[in-house]
């Protein structure tokens, strides 16, 4: 299971960045792009652009098809769907059993000054 | 590391919060996401111990965790490993901290 937790911080990791998470988006809008019209939006260079395109597909983010000359990118939502469900887990459990324990705790402190007046 | 932070203002002293996290009678009364019953409740609150933990929700589905303690000091800091054990779920081992702050 170490190779899901890597699968993990490497998509956390990637959308970590504001530029990679607008690519993100507007793959989510539009079923490919290619790179240079990804590029467009953005104040920064086209291999700059490339080096996020690089991180968004070791995260297994994104997927580039090359036809001709022209690389398409596509989204690929798997990773996030993973990534969605591990914190939906955590933070079900954890969530939910904190509110309990808050309210357990709590009358057991009243409990507590009760008996010693 | 992915992680997640949780945060709780609890109105009651820390030692008995301590007391409701590390002692079988504790935890039957708030673990688990619903009202569903604990099971099985097994601590040994010391470093190097371990505990167990099975739960039924309202659902009928059971699940149990369990893992070791790695930090224990009361009342103000507990560190376990976290394993969900019982089922189908794994998904890997995982590192619980739990401070509380006065």
């Amino acid at each position: 299971m170490v190779n899901n937790n890597k699968r993990l911080d490497r998509t956390f990791a990637a959308l970590v960045d504001p530029t990679r998470r607008a690519i993100l988006a507007r793959l989510e809008r539009e079923d490919g792009a290619s790179i240079s019209a990804l590029a467009q939006p953005f104040v920064i260079k086209l291999p700059a652009v490339m080096k996020h395109l690089d991180v968004l597909d070791n995260a297994g983010l994104i997927t580039r098809s090359k036809v001709g000359r022209t690389v398409t990118v596509r989204l690929r939502p798997e990773p996030m769907r993973e990534a969605m469900d591990w914190l939906r887990r955590y933070e079900r459990f954890w969530s939910q059993s904190l509110d309990r324990l808050a309210a357990y705790v709590e009358s057991k402190e009243a409990e507590a000054r009760k008996k010693r007046r | 590391m992915t992680s997640l932070t949780l945060v709780r203002r609890i109105k009651a002293r820390p030692s008995i919060v301590f007391n409701a996290l590390t002692t079988p009678e504790g935890i039957a009364r708030w673990w688990g996401p619903d009202d569903g019953p604990v099971l099985v409740a097994e601590t040994d609150p010391r470093v190097g111990g371990r505990f167990r933990v099975r739960f039924r929700m309202l659902d009928g589905s059971e699940h149990e965790s369990s893992g070791e303690y790695l930090e224990v000091v009361k009342p103000e800091r507990l560190s376990m490993s976290w394993r969900w054990t019982g089922g189908v779920e794994d998904p890997g081992e995982s590192l619980v901290e739990i401070r509380c702050i006065s």
